[in-house]
Parts: structure tokens; C-alpha cells; sequence
């Protein structure tokens, strides 16, 4: 490997061509990488931020706040009401609470 | 006064808001405001290069001469104190950080903004906040939320703490705010 490298370094029509390889797979890849930010922030746009910084913060942050807002707003909900609707009750419970309410 | 002190709050058309809930300056004591405007850019939700961070801070001292001013935020280096200003660190993202922003804070608060991260998810912690460190009668203010994240704040509509009254979504310029009052 490294006699490759020194032979490419050598022969100044190899460098340039690898160069020239070298820049165009790293922009490829950032334009690959730019678009997938921009398509998950697109999708998830209603847990998205303000547009403004990098668009691989923005990417971290609309997933941070997908996986976030809705345990979040289940805290909401315990606030607001002693007993959620949403509250799980046993086979016995529930029997009890139909028998009562038929 | 806001715009001298270099605050967009004007420009989104807040204004008018503020002078609404401050109308009688002399009995407001404490106010807080998470996200001061990071000209660090490097960090998100940053305002540039020219950005002051703690604009609206600056303008709140001197509007409310009785009241002290804190300030939150998630870049360090832009933390200051000044007078009746002064400032914490927190993570808008982590709602453990907000127990000890109360704790050091240590007093119950007139009016708390978030002009933070502007993300549901830090939204959502800001709004949780307020629980217990609001006083009766003392609002929140959530600003700068986008058309697309509304259905959020919908279901949070429908779902305010029994603490909380008279919330409101309201339309500003490109922008929308959350109002919610703590029960007097």
C-alpha cells in the first residue's frame, strides 16, 4: 500500500488524477449525506426546529425531538390529571368497574 | 426599547404582547427568558456573528426596575451577569437540567419566555417548567413555533395542567407564540 501511495505521489499525472478522485467521492458524499438530512427533516418537519444552523444539527435535533415529544407529553397529561384515561387496569379491575357501571 | 437593545422580539411583532402582560412594570419581580442568542456559530440557533446575545435581557432591566432579570442557556460562553442580570446554564433537551435551574434561581417567576432552541421536544420541557416555579397569576410565553409543528401544540391545547388557564396559540409575523397563564 504504501509503495502505491509513494509511486502515485511520484508520478504527477497519477496525483492528480487521484486527487481529482479524492475530491469528487468526498463532495459526493456530502451531497449524499446533505440530501438524507434534508429528507428526514422534511418528513419529521412537525418535531423540526426553526431553520436555522447546520443542517446536521437540525438533523440531531428533529430526531432527539421525535424520540422526546411524545413521552413528554404523556408528562403533560399525569399533570393534568391525577388518573389518565389512558391509565392500565387488570382483568379484575375492569370486571369490577363493568359490573358496577354495567 | 426592545429594538435599542438589539432584540428581534419587535420584528416577529411580539411586542405588543409583552407590553400587554408588563403593563404595570413597577410590580413585576422576576422574569426569566430561556435562550439568550448565541453568536457562537457553532452552536444551534444561533443568530450570527452580529448577534447580542442577552438583547431582550438588557431591555427587560431596563423596562422593569424592580424585577431581576435571569437569563438561561445552552452555549457557556455566553453566560454573564450584570447588575440584576444574571444567567444560567441549561439543556433545553434535558429536563433534570431545569430542577436545578429552579433550585438556583430559587424564587417563584412573574413571566418565563423560551426563545431557546425552538424544537417541540425543549418547548415541551420549558412548558413543564412553569409547574412550580411560575407564580399564581405569572404566564409563559413560548415563541418562534413553526406552522409545521402546530399539531403539537393542538393536542397540548387540549391537554393544559389544571394550573394552567387561558392558553392560547397565537399567529405572529412567520411565526407563532403558545400564551399560557398560571391560576391566580
Amino acid at each position: 500500500m504504501r509503495s502505491l501511495k509513494n509511486i502515485i505521489k511520484r508520478t504527477p499525472s497519477l496525483f492528480r488524477i487521484a486527487r481529482a478522485i479524492k475530491q469528487t467521492s468526498s463532495t459526493a458524499l456530502k451531497n449524499a449525506l446533505y440530501s438524507k438530512y434534508n429528507g428526514v427533516i422534511s418528513e419529521l418537519r412537525i418535531f423540526a426546529p426553526t431553520p436555522s444552523g447546520s443542517v446536521r444539527a437540525r438533523f440531531d435535533l428533529t430526531l432527539l425531538s421525535a424520540k422526546q415529544v411524545i413521552p413528554l407529553l404523556g408528562e403533560l397529561v399525569k399533570a393534568s390529571r391525577p388518573q389518565p384515561s389512558g391509565r392500565v387496569v387488570t382483568v379484575a379491575e375492569f370486571c369490577d368497574e363493568l359490573a358496577r357501571k354495567g | 426599547m426592545l429594538e435599542k437593545h438589539g432584540s428581534d422580539k419587535a420584528i416577529h411583532n411580539y411586542h405588543p404582547i409583552y407590553a400587554s402582560i408588563l403593563d404595570q412594570p413597577n410590580k413585576i419581580t422576576a422574569v426569566l427568558e430561556v435562550g439568550l442568542g448565541t453568536n457562537n456559530t457553532d452552536v444551534f440557533s444561533n443568530m450570527g456573528k452580529g448577534g447580542k446575545p442577552g438583547a431582550s435581557l438588557s431591555a427587560f432591566k431596563e423596562f422593569l426596575p424592580n424585577a431581576r432579570i435571569y437569563g438561561a442557556a445552552t452555549d457557556r460562553r455566553i453566560l454573564f451577569q450584570d447588575g440584576m442580570i444574571k444567567t444560567f446554564w441549561v439543556d433545553q433537551t434535558d429536563p433534570s437540567t431545569f430542577e436545578l435551574l429552579g433550585r438556583d434561581i430559587g424564587g417563584q417567576l412573574d413571566l418565563i419566555i423560551d426563545d431557546g432552541l425552538h424544537a417541540p421536544n425543549a418547548n415541551l420541557t420549558v412548558l413543564l417548567f412553569p409547574l412550580e416555579w411560575l407564580k399564581p397569576g405569572g404566564r409563559l410565553i413560548i415563541e418562534d413555533i413553526m406552522p409545521d409543528s402546530l399539531p403539537v401544540w393542538h393536542l397540548v391545547s387540549s391537554l393544559p395542567p389544571p394550573a394552567f388557564e387561558n392558553h392560547r396559540i397565537v399567529s405572529a409575523n412567520n411565526a407563532y407564540l403558545f400564551c399560557v397563564r398560571k391560576d391566580a
